[in-house]
């Protein structure tokens, strides 16, 4: 299906910026991501986290469990402590509002020993 | 619209659901240790405790690498049961985990042990050891495996035993030996046997009661078994040339071992019950250092059948050789954890010997250590700390390093060197 050349421009610029944000976002959670020692590579919580424009984190639920609580409160804690995604503010709110008022976040380790 | 119908994927972490959400997937993460309290243990007996029980279990999870215990001066509170815990005197000072214990005393110790998630509030788990009066460090020990393994969901090794041959020089110039055993944490060795006559490649039985070894003794190098508990030895083989390297299969009922009778060093099974020997290998390089695999249905071995020293398998079924490492130009010394998984050996690179742990599943090489002249290593049956021998100056010492964690220390010295570390299977309870 084709696309008209300036909603294709459009579109291509919208998602750069918005994966460039996603991108911050994150590392921000990984440098604050600490494992337990139980976790195991192939664990997964799939959590839902809810922004508000600022960017603070209003709101983290887990939409799917690891089946461990420890790994399950790991991946929320990471959220808390980054707690302020401060990189949404610069989006157009129309942005905001598609991808990150309320985004899935998933959980799933690949650089464990285990 | 068009976004809504077609899918994007915008690099690797993000991916879009149909109605055009973005998943962010978070694959790494940085792992401190844990920290985690251990508040001095209530002792209900007469007299004064007969150790340090916290302090052990405190030592025991910092050495692993995984965990960062609290200092006993940072405590604002000391609880040693359920009601006396404040659950924010913990938060306070940022542990994780805390743990309280009580010890009492009749015809055995008892040790009562509860492990709580400061976080939650809540308590995780709690259980009991009893042991002899006399074996306190080693109840102090099982309350670390059981912490450790309630935590990380890996058996603890930490009620474990080491034996290594010590040597030291006597005022006569010449060497003095000592095959010495001793708990994982180096404290309280046993002399099994000494002289002058050198002692080398001491090794476990599965049942931890035995150990095998090669005296120097007789006219030649032979190999023995002993009773732990009772001294009784037995010798085993009377060859001419190298009787080295005799390690148990882990069904106890026979022995691998290196002899050179036949030409070079060659691998053989010694049957414990005939007594008949049964060559493994026969290849005219050197064939040595065999290390059993947990099933018993192969063996790891070193040899330079390649060119250069480097890990092969031997299978028993089919005398099957295939080799196992490729990384660098010398592999050696394989040592094969319980948990079948984790071989520590000797690795080198760019002309040093460094530990490393190689990884049978994931075919990974990792190097633990960095000094240059490391050997000997043993590592731990749950695969997760390596103890070595390694130079100090003139001397050799024990080194142990975690496997994940990067946590080295050294083991109590004494005078003299210390070499040939093995640790032992995980202990039945005594």
């Amino acid at each position: 299906m084709d696309l008209p050349e300036a909603e294709g421009q459009a579109l291509a610029e919208e998602v750069s910026e918005v994966q460039q944000v996603a991108a911050l976002m994150q590392a921000r959670i990984t440098q604050n991501w600490r494992r337990p020692p139980s976790a195991r590579n192939g664990m997964e919580v799939l959590l839902e986290i809810s922004l508000v424009p600022t960017g603070d984190v209003v709101g983290i639920s887990v939409s799917s469990s690891s089946g461990s609580i420890a790994f399950d409160r790991s991946a929320i804690a990471a959220v808390e402590r980054v707690a302020q995604f401060s990189e949404v503010a610069v989006l157009p709110i129309s942005d905001f509002e598609r991808y990150f008022r309320r985004f899935p976040l998933r959980f799933k380790p690949e650089d464990l020993r285990y | 619209m068009l976004l809504r119908s077609c899918v994007f994927v915008l690099g690797l972490f993000l991916t879009t659901t149909s109605s055009a959400q973005l998943e962010i997937q978070v694959t790494r993460g940085i792992d401190n240790p844990t920290s985690i309290a251990i508040a001095p243990f209530a002792w209900d007996g007469l007299g004064s405790a007969p150790t340090d029980f916290a302090q052990i279990v405190d030592s025991d999870l910092a050495r692993s690498g995984q965990f960062s215990p609290v200092s006993r001066r940072d405590m604002l509170s000391l609880p040693a049961a359920r009601e006396e815990i404040f659950y924010r005197d913990w938060r306070a000072i940022s542990t994780r985990y805390l743990v309280i214990g009580r010890v009492s005393q009749g015809t055995q110790l008892r040790v009562e042990f509860s492990l709580h998630d400061v976080e939650r509030g809540v308590e995780l788990f709690s259980g009991q050891v009893v042991s002899a009066k006399s074996e306190a460090r080693m109840a102090a020990h099982r309350v670390a495996d059981s912490i450790y393994e309630k935590l990380t969901g890996i058996p603890g090794a930490f009620a474990t035993r080491l034996i290594y041959v010590s040597v030291t020089r006597n005022p006569d110039g010449k060497d003095f030996y000592r095959l010495t055993v001793a708990d994982a944490d180096g404290r309280r060795p046993i002399v099994l046997l000494e002289g002058r006559d050198p002692i080398l490649a001491p090794s476990w039985s599965p049942d931890g009661k035995e150990v095998a070894y090669v005296s120097f003794e007789s006219s030649r190098p032979a190999i023995y078994r002993q009773v732990l508990a009772t001294g009784k030895r037995e010798q085993l083989t009377n060859f001419q040339g190298l009787n080295n390297s005799p390690v148990w299969s882990p069904d106890g009922k026979s022995m691998a071992l290196v002899l050179s009778k036949d030409g070079s060093p060659d691998i053989y099974l010694l049957d414990l019950e005939t007594k008949q020997f049964k060559r493994l290998t026969r290849h005219y390089g050197i064939d040595t250092e065999p290390t059993w695999m947990p099933d018993g249905q192969s063996l790891l071995f070193t040899s330079d059948r390649g060119g250069r020293p480097q890990i092969y398998r031997y299978e028993l079924a089919t005398g099957k050789i295939e080799r196992v490492t490729f990384e660098g130009r010398y592999n050696a010394r394989a040592r094969v954890a319980e948990d079948g998984r984790n071989v520590a050996l000797v690795h080198q690179r760019k002309g040093r010997f460094h530990i490393a742990v190689f990884d049978l599943v994931t075919e990974r090489l990792t190097v633990l250590t960095e000094t240059s002249l490391d050997e000997s290593p043993s590592i731990a049956p749950n695969g997760s700390l390596v103890i070595y021998a390694t130079k100090r100056g003139e001397r050799s010492v024990l080194g142990a390093v975690a496997v994940d964690g990067g946590v080295k220390f050294s083991l109590p010295a004494r005078s003299g060197s210390v070499q040939e570390p093995a640790w032992s299977p995980m202990l039945v309870e005594q």
